[in-house]
């Protein structure tokens, strides 16, 4: 029962990784892995190997075993047989290469008493028990909903560039940042309100640990944003939302049969047809006017659920934006959408118009086009 | 340590769980990857269907989920139409049919039935329902955005709880009807967030809302046509408003014009977030309390009831609380033919008591357990009357205290001027389940009739002690006459035939006389005097016609059909001919369906008898009347009814109709020739009534026979110019206008400098960015840069003006001086993204 806190002092530094090995996985992986998870291991059939959600865990002995044992369901095999040791190692050496940002992210929380009046220190924690410890596949930080505690979130900070880095950390509550056991930020905004940007830190290519202890005040939703911004360079959120259980998104046709969706894309009108065609290729139709805004291939639709939101956030496109096409199929003074409905590769989207009863088809043509006809 | 949390949490669970007597609540496991409902419905075999957040339709038959239709954008609602086998989905940008035309169960069309209303993109702008009417036809709900440009504050604070809503698109904040592909027939106004939407089975409208703005606590209304709700942010899609004329009003102007709720639901009590009401028409197979309203709360994580009485032509009523306990929000709920109300529950975006996410949830009665509760309440001539589900013990104290609400802009209102009042005269009935009391009464007030421990003849205390009644009137001296009902029922209006209070239709201008001009069509038969059969309409060399005796029909007998007329009222300042007795005639099309045709220029009648109306039907959406004297015209596109062999109606009358250039009916659907419900017809000829008062005449009649309705209401629309407002879309998402963005420099570097975020880089943003970056390249800490730690070779030589080779912190901000003018292309002293390459 007792939840005993161990830090545990994994990894990257324990694995001998060296250039050899790293070419090495890199290789395998352009050769086989790239099929499903995208050349730039974006993802693609398969999950991102770079993106912060890592379903299965993201320590190096959870995704080597993914490799080894494969997932169960998925196209996903066993890689134990297929490759010897030392290659499934480089390749997960290389995947490790790749990321970026927090990753085994697990939140703990302690009973606050504990820790009135006092600053936070890790020796603490380790006396104290522990309410609850929860490992966070979404690798950015968040309370449970009328969540009480201080709470004590722990992961490796994986960093690609070196250079100087500092946390901005929203005023609310209590935070404390230690990185590498030494800290690095205090702020408590019972006393000063103002959003805090520590002071500049460098950091080098390599696995950091990070522990950020933070306590606020019982609301309906955690306020406590912290963000890790590289000076003049990227931004790391470190706060987020919980998924609730539910896997990241994204929407693309199956294979033979074309999907259209209506979800609320950034920069589109609300109404807009999402016409996702079997070839990756998506053309977003605007079905009040008939015309075609916008059209893309290698494609999908992001729509990773925006919980716990008051209506769905915009969900994105991801794919090249097609610079030729009709934009409108349909001439027509007074148009209007009447249905769509699927046959079999194509889209169908019909409309009244001043000559009757018009349906555009929207079909797959090769790999990254697209053809319209109108009967 | 953890166990006793773990127990302290369950004891708090229990402590909020109130279940009734005989009452079981039921969970029902959610199908997989289906993560958030919002709402629900029963086929007649029980086939449970859920809509969900994420888009989905799934669907639930022997414990097993399929998934029917996806990747809608948040539908808020379900409705099985048995009839055409068909699911009905209020989706965010418009009102779908879903059709499983193969029958695999899963949806292979997805019919747009109605768009004809504006979405902005703002999140808020939910659209509920549908439910419908014993017609078929369906009715929705559109919320107003949250934020946006259109607000009506009307000098107050904004209040804890929200800001002001915001018509950001037509029709938003209305109650629609649609009854066929492509008709929307918008009905009443001054809605919020209207999530709950109901038909009785006397097919009359509800309404629940959410307290904010304008609406002082959550309620419920009984929507009725034309009418307008309390917030004014949606009135200017009214004919007789503006935005300017909505912003120049003030709250009291406001109350002049809006109708009460029936039921107000005390906050934090009975309500937050009320979700659809539903009738308990299980006949008794959920208890005692058949034919009461069951409506649950998303916040209270409850069902409460409630019950109406009509007190002197309006509806008002009580609530009290049910059952506590729920999983998560009910939103929406049904009943099952079994008698078990299931609820779609959620709590995502608003936090539900019951603290999950969403849950699917039914309660269930034990078909015998009597429950102790308050019953129901009604309005006595000087106190209440309340009655008990079981016997009550002896001793009975009722507490009553009352209190009102603010009618303003600010969020919610407390309760104002809350009282205890004193209790007399109270009496016990022989069966010991209903008591009456007298107290002081004032209309206008809710009161909240409590009895506190009040405990059943065996002892056993109520579940929840207090019922509120909502008095907005009380009970007149004299009771009005029950009038016999009239043959046509005037099905989801809300009215009766020529009732007295609903309300007039909006004077606007008419289109100027030459803009009414229509050509004669080359299919149309001119209605010259050759074409008409009574002797006594004669017409004049001009060609007018004055109203002669008797009804005057044509030889010809018509179908569907395009007719144009022109009429003109005698002038006549004699008092006794006023109201339907100033210039009365009807175009009776097919002989029975009238079209009024009396002077409503500055001449007051009831609604549905206007100039214009479906007579004592429908009133026309704007009275356009010109001047007696003055010529004015109608222009007529109608559908023939259409009939099933055995002589029942498949199909209405529906007419699509401009008076003086202005659109006043838009395919509407007529209940009933003129007081005489349907009886089936072939053609008939088309008809002109006589009446008695002062004289009108007509002139350049024409009609052409056997149109397409359907095919030809599209361009009939486009007539005189002026679509309808809602024809036109909205503009998308409105937001604040961001700054241009800064392009001149790396978007990293931008970040770094321009703090503030306000795409403005300023010298000193520009150094500060610069000066902070010498600490971390000065790797030796010796405070200076050497070539080593400073890698332009160039730069440094240029700047380092006492030649040591290396950089002190002034000599390297001098370089980045240097540069500032450069970036500043056009020298205005400010880097922003007018600067350019």
């Amino acid at each position: 029962m007792k939840y005993q806190l161990t830090i545990l002092f994994c990894l990257l530094s324990a694995i001998k990784v060296s250039g050899a090995d790293l070419e090495r996985g890199k290789t395998l992986y352009s050769q086989l892995c790239f099929n499903c998870h995208g050349p730039t291991l974006d993802g693609g059939q398969g999950p991102s190997l770079r993106d912060q959600y890592w379903r299965h865990g993201s320590s190096p002995a959870a995704i080597l075993e993914v490799i080894n044992k494969g997932v169960p369901g998925s196209a996903m095999i066993a890689y134990e047989e297929v490759f010897p040791e030392a290659d499934r190692l480089a390749l997960r050496d290389f995947i490790l290469s790749e990321q970026e940002g927090m990753r085994e992210t697990v939140r703990s929380v302690y009973p606050v008493e504990y820790f009135k009046g006092k600053r936070f220190a890790p020796k603490d924690f380790a006396s104290v028990e522990s309410l609850s410890q929860t490992p966070l596949p979404e690798n950015h930080y968040y309370f449970e909903r009328n969540g009480v505690g201080v709470m004590r979130g722990s992961s490796k900070l994986y960093i690609k560039t070196a250079g100087e880095y500092r946390f901005s950390i929203g005023p609310i509550g209590r935070t404390s940042i230690f990185l590498n056991r030494e800290e690095v930020h205090y702020s408590d905004a019972t006393t000063d309100k103002k959003t805090h940007l520590n002071k500049a830190f460098t950091l080098q290519p390599g696995v950091h640990d990070l522990e950020i202890f933070h306590e606020e005040k019982k609301s309906h939703s955690y306020r406590f944003r912290a963000v890790l911004q590289q000076v003049a360079g990227k931004n790391f959120t470190l706060t987020g939302r919980s998924l609730e259980g539910n896997i990241p998104k994204f929407i693309k046709a199956r294979p033979g049969e074309a999907l259209v969706v209506r979800k609320w894309i950034k920069d589109l009108p609300p109404r807009t047809l999402m016409c996702l065609l079997p070839n990756q290729v998506i053309v977003a139709l605007n079905p009040v006017d008939g015309q075609i805004i916008k059209a893309w291939h290698s494609a999908e639709i992001n729509q990773t659920p925006s919980l716990p939101d008051r209506s769905a956030k915009p969900s994105e496109v991801t794919g090249i934006p097609i610079d030729q096409f009709k934009s409108s199929p349909i001439a027509s003074d007074s148009l209007r959408f009447l249905r769509y409905q699927i046959k079999r590769e194509s889209a169908l989207i019909s409309f009244e118009t001043q000559d009757g009863e018009k349906t555009v088809t929207i079909s797959p043509e090769g790999s990254q086009s697209f053809t319209i006809s109108i009967q | 340590m953890k166990s006793i949390t773990l127990i302290l949490f369950s004891l708090t669970c229990l402590g909020l769980a109130q279940i009734p007597a005989g009452y079981r609540i039921e969970t029902v496991p959610l199908p997989k990857g289906a993560v958030t409902i919002l709402g629900l419905c029963h086929k007649p075999d029980d086939t449970l269907a859920v809509v969900t957040w994420e888009g989905e339709v799934w669907e639930y038959q022997n414990k097993t989920w399929t998934r029917f239709a996806e990747n809608l954008m948040e539908p808020n609602g379900i409705y099985y139409d048995a009839k055409e086998g068909a699911y009905y989905v209020a989706q965010k940008p418009e009102l779908t049919k879903l059709v499983d035309d193969n029958k695999d169960g899963v949806c292979d069309r997805y019919e747009c039935i109605t768009d004809a209303f504006g979405i902005s993109g703002e999140y808020h702008e939910y659209h509920y329902g549908p439910v419908v009417d014993s017609l078929g036809r369906k009715y929705a709900s559109l919320n107003l955005g949250a934020r946006g440009d259109f607000t009506v504050p009307d000098g107050k604070p904004k209040g804890k709880g929200g800001g002001n809503m915001s018509y950001n698109a037509p029709w938003r904040g209305w109650i629609y009807r649609s009854d066929r592909t492509g008709h929307f027939q918008p009905l009443a106004c001054g809605f919020r967030s209207p999530c709950g939407i109901g038909m009785s089975p006397q097919d009359e409208l509800f309404i629940t809302d959410n307290q904010g703005d304008w609406v002082a606590d959550c309620c419920l209304y009984h929507v009725r046509e034309g009418n307008f709700y309390g917030h004014p942010a949606s009135l200017p899609a009214r004919p007789d408003f503006t935005k300017e004329k909505v912003q120049s009003l003030k709250a009291a102007d406001f109350a002049k014009l809006r109708t009460l709720p029936s039921i107000w639901f005390p906050r934090e009590v009975i309500a937050n977030s009320p979700g659809s009401p539903v009738w308990d028409t299980t006949g008794g197979k959920f208890g005692p309390f058949e034919n009461q309203i069951f409506v649950g709360d998303q916040r209270q994580s409850n069902y409460f009831r409630c019950g109406l009485e009509k007190v002197d032509g309006d509806y008002q009523g009580w609530c009290v609380d049910f059952l506590r306990g729920l999983k998560s929000g009910p939103v929406k709920m049904s009943f099952d033919s079994k008698g078990r109300l299931w609820s779609a529950q959620v709590g995502r975006g608003w936090f539900s008591l019951g603290g999950k996410r969403t849950a699917l949830q039914y309660v269930e009665w034990d078909g015998k357990t009597e429950p102790f509760a308050i019953k129901s309440a009604s309005l006595a001539k000087s106190g209440f009357q309340v009655e008990f589900s079981q016997p009550i013990g002896e001793e009975i104290t009722p507490a009553v205290s009352n209190y009102h609400y603010h009618y303003y802009s600010t969020y919610g209102s407390p309760m104002v001027d809350e009282k205890e009042l004193k209790v007399s005269n109270l009496k016990l009935s022989k069966d010991r389940k209903t008591v009456t009391f007298d107290i002081p009464l004032t209309a206008g007030k809710v009161y909240a009739i409590k009895f506190p421990e009040q405990k059943n003849a065996k002892a056993r205390p109520l579940d929840f002690d207090t019922i509120y009644y909502t008095a907005n009137k009380l009970l007149p001296a004299k009771q009005a006459r029950q009038k016999k009902p009239h043959a046509i029922k005037l099905v989801g209006s809300g009215w009766v035939r020529n009732d007295k209070t609903r309300p007039h239709p909006p004077v606007v201008a008419p289109l100027p006389e030459k803009d009414c001009v229509v050509p004669v069509p080359a299919k149309a038969t001119v209605l010259d005097a050759s074409q008409w059969t009574s002797p006594d309409w004669k017409f004049d060399a001009q060609g007018v016609m004055p109203r002669g005796k008797g009804s005057n029909v044509t030889k010809e007998s018509y179908g569907s059909a395009r007719i144009h007329l022109e009429f003109r009222f005698d002038p006549s300042d004699d008092p006794n001919w006023t109201g339907q007795l100033y210039g009365n005639s009807g175009v009776f099309l097919m002989s029975g369906y009238e079209l009024q045709v009396v002077n409503s220029y500055q001449n007051p009648t009831f609604a549905d008898g206007h100039c214009g109306s479906i007579y004592g039907q429908q009133p026309p959406r704007a009275n356009a009347c010109r001047k007696p004297g003055e010529w004015q015209s109608y222009d007529i596109l109608y559908k023939a009814p259409e009939f099933h062999d055995d002589g029942s109606l498949l199909e209405p009358l529906r007419v699509t109709m401009y008076h003086n250039g202005i659109l006043i009916h838009q395919d509407a659907w007529a209940y009933g020739e003129v007081g005489k419900p349907y009886k089936k017809h072939g053609l008939l000829p088309l008809k002109i009534q006589d009446h008695k008062g002062t004289g009108v005449s007509f002139r350049n009649l024409w009609i052409v026979p056997d149109v397409d309705y359907d095919q030809s209401l599209a361009s009939f629309l486009g007539n005189f110019g002026n679509a309808p407002e809602h024809l036109v879309e909205a503009k998308s998402k409105s937001k604040k206008p961001k700054p241009a963005k800064i392009t001149i420099l790396p978007v990293g570097m931008v970040r770094g400098m321009d703090l503030n975020r306000d795409q403005v880089i300023t010298p000193k943003e520009f150094l500060d960015y610069r000066a902070k970056q010498f600490d971390p390249k000065d790797k030796n800490k010796d405070g200076f840069l050497d070539a080593k730690e400073f890698s332009h070779a160039k730069a440094l030589k240029g700047s380092d003006k006492n030649k040591d080779g290396k950089l002190s912190r002034e000599e390297h901000l001098n370089i980045f001086r240097g540069q500032f003018p450069n970036v500043d292309a056009n020298k205005d002293g400010k880097i922003t993204a007018a600067d350019k390459r």
